[in-house]
């Protein structure tokens, strides 16, 4: 009976290569299975890494060290999370972490789209150079001149501050080139509607073009919130005193210096995937939207 | 004339961002890297200096050559796989919601923490998880992160075990947007799976697999987090990277001009390969 | 729409608040002491007894506000710090870094200052050249120590290698020591020693174990300074680091450790013995709650070159953006906490403060550091204060603290760090090869190091 409800999956099959005809002959059934079974083999590929780390943060320390090491946890102390959290006020990098996560959220969002509607929309003169200059630095990272960067947020003396980070942001070829992509699909007339109305070119952002690309804003908002959120050599780079210290920064500072012990290192990791982890969870449908669109688009 | 106006100053804050965190340095970069330095300050004219000295550094020919090592480990590794696996899960109809969460779990774990993560797993003694599985499979152990001769490949599988989940998805996006009734009519033609998936699948992902490829070589061709903390570029330079090079001359050697040149060698170096693949592009277009 | 932008731009503005929120004390205290010494908060001890400290030495200055800048000094971090002028006014550093530092411009010129308080007289010659350029001086030493060889104790009990008193039966010579090693690995499958390769800190020990087989790394050469890597002496060193992996196969499977690594092994007793400092005995203890009393220290061995350890230390570095008031500041808090050569009763007692909140925190005291200044009575200071409050078998540090201070050398005078680099190139070819060549590969190195550095020395 079981079986019979697992196979009738198969009516569901009306793409890709395999017809639901085919599956009928017992060899293509053989053939689907062992993709399935392949799949399910980088399922776990994929999951049991993280899933071992996150019960072995919880393991006691002797059990930590045992060799060889226990691959299902027989010891575990959600406790440890509470107290490694005190300890090492994690408060405090959780906050500055949220702090910088909002703000880049916010310049990616608000930067990058107003560039978009400028060149997609408006379509000033120069447009065609300026996206050719976008397009141009979608080709170099930033992290090849980090030394200059580094040499213009001190000369602002932005050391120490969530500021140049968050507005790193509000530079990234790649949010321009999917917002373009967006909103080169908005219908002309409601632009032209509102230009009647003597709207001006900021307000017709705001009340036409935002609004309408609350789809494609979700999808940026969930890409600065990762790259913000695991943003490293740059935070590494301008936060310089450890009240100011982002989570990954911290990380680095736990994992890299003498002086925290390998069950805080593990703690450290448990703290740096469980906010990604949830806003994951929640967006998932938008993410996995996003990520296609992303690749279509962009 | 006034609607232009208006619309290039609401670019302006855009672009002063852009101008201030790529443009700007990019050109500075340039000058460095021909200033004499003291710190990051510049104290005089250099000319070749910088590069004449970063060329005969015997690291840097090592870190050259890691770097298209890596590059070219990880289309070997690391281009195939999203593909593959984009492939197969087109197929299933079964799970097919936990198999796409699972894969692209890996990408939102922070770089630093997946690198943590793998540095337990492959501990290369007894008391990593990976060479305890191996040895109760009754093989021996394993140095995965210390071996000249593998190191470069098993940073890139975890640099693949990362990344390879989000591609996937965007090939997956790719294969749903193939019109179904081209299968339809060449099944009623009588072809079989394989040449299904020749004739039909791979020329409709072709384009988007070019390009992808071209942002893959240029990623990993400026791997530097990686090598940097899994090994420090060890065991003896055998996974030095040009940008770990050119981070260790910035920030430990303290070397702004020689870190500079490094950053304009590898600049033309992306802007080559770039060049190369467009050439190749057109050739295969027309 | 609005309600959101409201939002957001809120978010913005409070990210801004946040970032400003860079307080500088005011009022009447004209001088602010940015105090990078200050301990990391996972030390909840020596945070209390910092406060405590804190306190009375505002009390006793009142133009004087202490502003806790906890840094723990790390080369890559230091550098971009320097440059953007956000070192604290004081800051500790270790006795390998100072050259870099004061050819970049970043320590404050201090030899006013020592001149007028009479420090720079009784400094210790070696250190004094150590940090000084041009007949200027650029820091002050805190304390010097050994290099010894670190004992689990735990370990050396399994392998049955405790006297009737417990007292460890220790190597004498680097024979002793692959063959203690290879008792530890044969009776507990424990690995007996462990050698670093990483970081630099594998050339940094590698040159003390190579001293002993009679090595000299730079030499000077009818007035030229020559990199000396591949004498024979230095071959048979590495040799023998050769033979611990591949002969006795006496050390870990990780062939890549940097400094901080045995902290991890010895203090989980995953290593027999290793090589570290006195400095450092609490860390195990503090980080992975080791027994204080399973650590004993006995001096490097002896080698057919002889015996010697190597001298490393702690230096205390001042900002070059620092105002000459806030370095005499500074010093006032050195002398008040009574890490400058001066005996008074506050700087006594302040000391024992800081001793005091070590033995509460049950972190092992009583290894006292080696003297870095000529001054008789201070020294010995440090050594009874020490001895008064250890809470340690002082006997098992006991060869140690006789021998190593008679068996002092040195670093290597020239591009030290370059040196140590290119050394933890050959070693962790050495411990990842059966089949290497040593020889071969210190010759490849020293025409490197030769062309890469000692060419430029002039």
């Amino acid at each position: 009976m079981k079986a019979m409800t697992f196979l009738q999956f198969f009516n569901k099959k009306r793409y890709g290569i395999i017809s639901y005809n085919e599956l009928r002959n017992k060899r293509t059934k053989i053939l689907y299975f062992s993709l399935l079974a392949f799949a399910l083999i980088v399922v776990f590929i994929s999951a049991v890494p993280i899933i071992w780390i996150l019960l072995s943060s919880m393991k006691d320390i002797k059990e930590l060290f045992e060799v060889p090491p226990t691959i299902i946890p027989r010891t575990f102390h959600p406790e440890k999370i509470v107290e490694v959290w005190n300890k090492m006020n994690f408060f405090t990098y959780y906050k500055n972490s949220f702090i910088m996560v909002g703000g880049s959220i916010v310049c990616a969002v608000i930067f990058n789209g107003i560039l978009a509607y400028v060149l997609s929309i408006l379509k000033p003169k120069g447009t065609k150079f300026v996206y050719m200059l976008v397009l141009w630095s979608l080709m170099i990272p930033n992290i090849i001149s980090l030394v200059p960067i580094f040499k213009n947020i001190v000369s602002l003396k932005m050391l120490n501050s969530f500021i140049p980070l968050c507005f790193s942001f509000g530079a990234n070829a790649f949010f321009v080139v999917l917002y373009k992509s967006f909103f080169d699909a908005i219908p002309v007339s409601l632009i032209e509607a509102a230009k009647m109305d003597g709207c001006s070119n900021l307000r017709i952002f705001f009340q036409i073009v935002f609004p309408l690309s609350q789809p494609i804003n979700i999808v940026i908002a969930i890409f600065a919130f990762n790259a913000a959120w695991s943003d490293f050599l740059l935070s590494f780079l301008v936060l310089k005193r450890d009240e100011m210290f982002t989570v990954m920064v911290k990380l680095y500072t736990i994992s890299q210096t003498w002086g925290f012990s390998k069950d805080l290192q593990l703690m450290g990791v448990f703290f740096s995937i469980i906010p990604p982890i949830i806003i994951f969870l929640i967006f998932q449908k938008y993410i996995i939207q996003g990520i296609a669109f992303s690749g279509i688009k962009g | 004339m006034k609607k232009h106006l208006s619309a290039w100053i609401l670019m302006i804050p855009t672009l002063l961002l852009f101008g201030f965190y790529i443009w700007q340095p990019l050109f500075y970069s340039i000058y460095l890297s021909v200033s004499e330095t003291k710190g990051y300050e510049v104290i005089g004219f250099a000319g070749f200096k910088n590069y004449i000295e970063v060329l005969n550094d015997p690291v840097f020919l090592k870190a050259l050559f890691n770097s298209f090592a890596y590059t070219l480990w990880s289309l070997v590794i690391g281009f195939l796989v999203p593909i593959i696996l984009a492939i197969v899960i087109n197929e299933l109809v079964h799970l097919s919601s936990l198999i796409r969460i699972s894969i692209y779990l890996p990408n939102i774990v922070p770089m630093i923490a997946t690198i943590l993560i793998w540095k337990f797993i492959l501990d290369p003694g007894a008391g990593g998880l990976l060479n305890s599985l191996l040895m109760g499979l009754g093989m021996g152990k394993v140095g995965w992160l210390q071996q000249e001769a593998i190191i470069i490949p098993v940073i890139i599988s975890t640099l693949t075990w990362k990344a390879a989940g989000a591609t996937t998805l965007i090939y997956l996006a790719r294969l749903k947007g193939i019109n179904q009734e081209l299968y339809e009519a060449a099944e009623i033609d009588g072809t079989n799976i394989f040449q299904r998936l020749r004739y039909i699948t791979i020329p409709q992902i072709y384009n988007l697999g070019r390009i992808l490829l071209i942002l893959q070589i240029l990623a990993v061709f400026q791997i530097l987090i990686e090598p940097w903390l899994y090994t420090g570029g060890g065991p003896n330079n055998a996974s030095v990277s040009l940008m770990l090079l050119n981070w260790n001359y910035a920030f430990r050697d303290f070397q702004a001009g020689k870190a500079a040149s490094i950053s304009v060698i590898v600049n033309i170096i992306l802007i080559v390969l770039t060049l190369i693949y467009l050439t190749f592009n057109k050739e295969q277009d027309e | 729409m609005k309600k959101i932008f409201l939002v957001l731009f809120c978010f913005i503005l409070c990210a801004s608040a946040f970032a400003m929120g860079d307080n500088e004390a005011k009022g009447d205290r004209t001088t602010t002491l940015s105090l990078g010494l200050w301990p990391e908060e996972s030390r909840t001890a020596d945070v209390a007894s910092m406060t405590e400290l804190k306190k009375q030495f505002e009390a006793k200055y009142p133009d004087i506000a202490v502003k806790p800048a906890h840094y723990k000094y790390q080369p890559d971090t230091f550098i971009p710090m320097a440059a953007a002028g956000q070192v604290p006014t004081i800051i500790e550093t270790w006795f390998t870094e100072p050259g870099k530092i004061i050819d970049a411009g970043y320590a404050a010129d201090i030899s006013a200052v020592l001149n007028e308080l009479g420090y720079m007289t009784k400094m210790n010659d070696s250190v004094k050249t150590m940090v000084s350029r041009g007949g200027k001086v650029f820091a002050i030493p805190r304390d010097a120590y050994a290099l010894g060889l670190y004992i689990n104790l735990n370990v050396y009990k399994k392998a049955g290698l405790l006297d009737a008193n417990g007292m460890p039966k220790y190597p004498k010579t680097f024979d002793e020591l692959a063959k203690t090693a290879k008792i530890i690995k044969d009776k507990t499958g424990i690995p007996g020693m462990m050698i670093t390769s990483k970081d630099n800190v594998g050339g940094w020990h590698f040159t003390n174990l190579a001293w002993a087989f009679g090595a000299e790394f730079e030499k000077k050469v009818n007035g030229k300074w020559m990199a000396n890597l591949d004498s024979p002496e230095v071959i048979a060193a590495m040799n023998y680091v050769k033979d611990l992996k591949w002969k006795y196969d006496v050390l870990p499977e990780s062939t890549l450790l940097g400094w901080g690594d045995w902290i991890q092994y010895f203090g989980t007793d995953k290593i027999g013995m290793c090589f570290a400092a006195a400095d450092v005995v609490g860390i195990p203890v503090n980080d992975y709650k080791m027994d204080r009393n399973a650590i004993a220290i006995a001096p490097i061995p002896k080698g057919p070159g002889g015996q010697y350890s190597l001298m490393g230390g702690t230096i205390y570095i001042f900002s070059h953006t620092a105002t000459p008031a806030e370095v005499i500041a500074a010093f006032k808090w050195l002398d008040f906490t009574g890490r400058l050569p001066k005996i008074d009763e506050e700087s006594m007692k302040n000391r024992e403060i800081d001793l005091q909140a070590k033995v509460d925190a049950g972190e092992p005291v009583g290894c006292y550091p080696l003297p870095v200044w000529n001054d008789k009575a201070y020294n010995d200071s440090i050594e009874q204060l020490n001895r008064k409050y250890a809470n340690i078998n002082m006997d098992l540090f006991k060869d140690y603290y006789t021998i190593a201070p008679k068996t002092l050398k040195a670093e290597e005078p020239y591009a030290t760090q370059d040196l140590y680099r290119t050394l933890d190139g050959v070693i962790q070819v050495v411990l990842g090869d059966k089949n290497a060549d040593p020889a071969a590969l210190l010759k490849e190195a020293n025409d490197t190091f030769q062309k890469g550095f000692m060419d430029k020395v002039k």
